[in-house]
């Protein structure tokens, strides 16, 4: 079964005027999610995929999504 | 009569429609609706004006500005007779003089509520919740049903402890029984937090609860029939859902209702809203009572370059000067010629966005004169373009210049509207008082029933003046406010419906320790009256009548 992969990234406001990154993801059958990600999993994500742009995210894999959260969650 | 109001278009805040009739007013109490013969003391002619209850306003964090100023201004000014501070996890009482500063540091961190306001503007002369509200209710000009916050609950009882673990059951026993002092002492209900971080970046305490404290803390609400607020996981529908679940649970479980705050869209994600609605419709068709907060205005964001912001992600050239950047390397990048124009190259296809950018908040008081107005207006008074603008002002201001882009979330009308019409929504999560220097949180009724109710004639005025009167009343359990009707406390606004509005937001030094802030002006509001008196008239401005409640509060 192949992972699930991101296939597009957008910018939505957040709560308090802040701004989060929103990554879709495609699961292999074909179902669609979304995740929001604060500055610190957005930086850890971009350094995972060695991207330089948002649009350098699609394509990559889900695990690199939840690694990122993971460490934007442990600085707790 | 004290008053009589004549001829208005009286909405008595039931939902019933409209009609041509007098209030009159005596002893602080609404005597009479419809006709009134008798002759008032003072006589207000409401004719062509509408007449409703004063509006309620339940996601507040006035609690620090009341300590200064009894009117929450410019909350009346708006037509809001009545607010809910305390909110998230948060208020100023019961605090033991230990905890000052700690507290002080999570309404900086997550309200953002200058620190100087709270060194200047804040006498410290109590640490119980009675005592708070004794010292709020000298000179109150708004009402205040005040929720206590489940992080100072737990600052109380257990210490540095609160933001280590859960609690003991001694402590949850202690927490109990502070709570129903609260509640004995006017608090409205308990507000907790599932998503707020203090002033060090750590969780508040209240997330440090498990279920079985906060369980043991809606028994205490029952007790008393109050209202459990918390702020969910907002940014994430399926969280969301599962808070939805267990606030349900605990709703029918204590025989308590509860409200969760705030519900919004933010992505586009209609689908999602719908999900979180379904479930509360769903939950509250068992019985439960689950309240959802929806706000009126749109979400903006806000940035300045000495703080990373993810605004410039699809900008490889300016993504790297601020991702890897420290605020003299990106002070550099933008001093060096060759740099700075390869990101306005870069950025110009960005244009639009920039030209509408608002400059909010700068050090230099060279600056000052710009603050408030467009990129685009700024760029014509410089004679330079939007981009060129944001980056000079940016590196007069060593950074430390604050832009903000409206209007970029929870802005479809359609959906918007239909959110707030919806029978099990309350219209709510003003935030008022709170993010002082990012954005304004005052005007959000003038936005309901200016842009929702007459320009956009998504909901029916009866319908909104419902939502936003009587339906808040009942569901925070607000004895004898919220309708126009007799024996009711005359808590009433007067405005004309053909021009309520909020006006344009600006900066104003009104904060102690000449701290700014963010506010709006109220449009096509004309007379507020708060316990029988007038507060508020728009040609008099405020009068010395100080008429607010504690509500709930015993008597002094």
């Amino acid at each position: 079964m192949n992972e699930a992969q991101i296939v597009a990234v957008r910018l939505a406001p957040a709560h308090e005027g802040d701004v989060e990154l929103i990554v879709d993801i495609r699961y292999s059958n074909g179902g669609m999610t979304q995740v929001p990600l604060d500055h610190h999993a957005t930086q850890a994500l971009f350094q995972a995929c060695a991207a330089e742009v948002a649009d350098d995210l699609i394509g990559h894999g889900w695990s690199k999504v939840r690694d990122a959260l993971q460490i934007s969650y442990s600085r707790f | 009569m004290d008053i009589v109001i004549r001829n208005g278009s009286i909405v008595d805040g039931s939902g019933r429609p409209a009609y041509i009739g007098d209030i009159g007013i005596s002893a602080g109490r609404i005597n009479q609706v419809g006709q009134v013969r008798a002759q008032g003391a003072t006589e207000i002619d409401a004719t062509g004006k509408t007449v409703s209850p004063g509006f309620i306003d339940p996601h507040t964090h006035f609690d620090a500005q009341l300590l200064w100023d009894g009117a929450a201004k410019p909350a009346i000014e708006h037509g809001v007779t009545t607010i809910v501070p305390g909110n998230c996890s948060l208020s100023l009482a019961p605090l033991k003089a230990a905890d000052r500063m700690k507290l002080v540091g999570m309404f900086n961190q997550i309200e953002e509520m200058p620190l100087v306001a709270f060194e200047q503007g804040v006498t410290w002369n109590w640490e119980t919740f009675d005592e708070f509200v004794g010292r709020i209710q000298q000179d109150l000009t708004i009402n205040v049903a005040p929720l206590v916050g489940h992080s100072v609950l737990r600052l109380w009882v257990m210490g540095q402890a609160a933001t280590e673990r859960t609690a003991t059951a001694t402590e949850t026993a202690e927490m109990q029984s502070l709570l129903r002092q609260c509640l004995d002492a006017g608090a409205i209900g308990l507000s907790t937090s599932f998503v707020d971080m203090d002033e060090k970046l750590q969780p508040v305490p209240s997330r440090y609860a498990d279920h079985a404290e906060l369980d043991a803390l809606c028994a205490v609400l029952a007790e008393y029939n109050r209202i459990l607020q918390v702020v969910h996981e907002f940014y994430d529908i399926d969280l969301t859902i599962g808070r939805i679940d267990q606030l349900a649970e605990l709703s029918l479980t204590h025989k308590i209702t509860t409200t969760l705050s705030p519900l919004f869209i933010n992505r586009g994600d209609f689908e999602g809203v719908d999900r979180v609605i379904a479930r509360i419709v769903e939950q509250n068709a068992a019985g439960a009572r689950v309240w959802p907060q929806v706000q009126t205005r749109p979400i903006d964001i806000s940035f300045c370059f000495a703080v990373p912001s993810l605004l410039f992600i699809r900008l490889r050239g300016w993504y790297r000067v601020m991702r890897f950047g420290t605020p003299a390397t990106i002070m550099a990048a933008f001093q060096d010629e060759t740099q700075r124009q390869q990101l306005v190259q870069e950025a110009t296809s960005m244009m639009p966005l920039w030209s509408t950018l608002i400059l909010r908040q700068v050090q230099t008081e060279a600056n000052q004169q710009y603050v408030g107005k467009t990129l685009a207006e700024i760029a014509e008074l410089r004679g330079t373009d939007a981009l060129n603008a944001m980056i000079d002002l940016s590196l007069e201001e060593s950074l430390d210049a604050h832009f903000i882009s409206a209007d970029m979330g929870h802005n479809d009308d359609d959906k918007v509207g239909s959110m707030l019409r919806h029978p099990h929504v309350m219209i709510g999560a003003s935030d008022g008082g709170a993010h002082i220097l990012s954005f304004s949180t005052y005007g959000d009724t003038g936005y309901l029933l200016g842009h929702f109710v007459r320009d956009k004639q998504l909901l029916s005025m009866e319908e909104a003046i419902k939502k936003i009167t009587s339906d808040t009343a009942d569901i925070w359990a607000i004895p004898d406010r919220g309708l126009l009707k007799s024996g009711y406390i005359a808590d009433i606004t007067i405005f004309d419906a053909n021009t309520i509005d909020r006006g344009p937001e600006y900066y104003v030094q009104d904060v102690p320790g000449d701290g700014h802030r963010y506010v709006r002006d109220a449009i096509g509001v004309e007379t507020v009256i708060i316990g029988g008196a007038v507060a508020y008239d728009h040609l008099q401005g405020y009068s010395d009548e100080h008429r607010g409640q504690v509500i709930g509060a015993p008597q002094r």
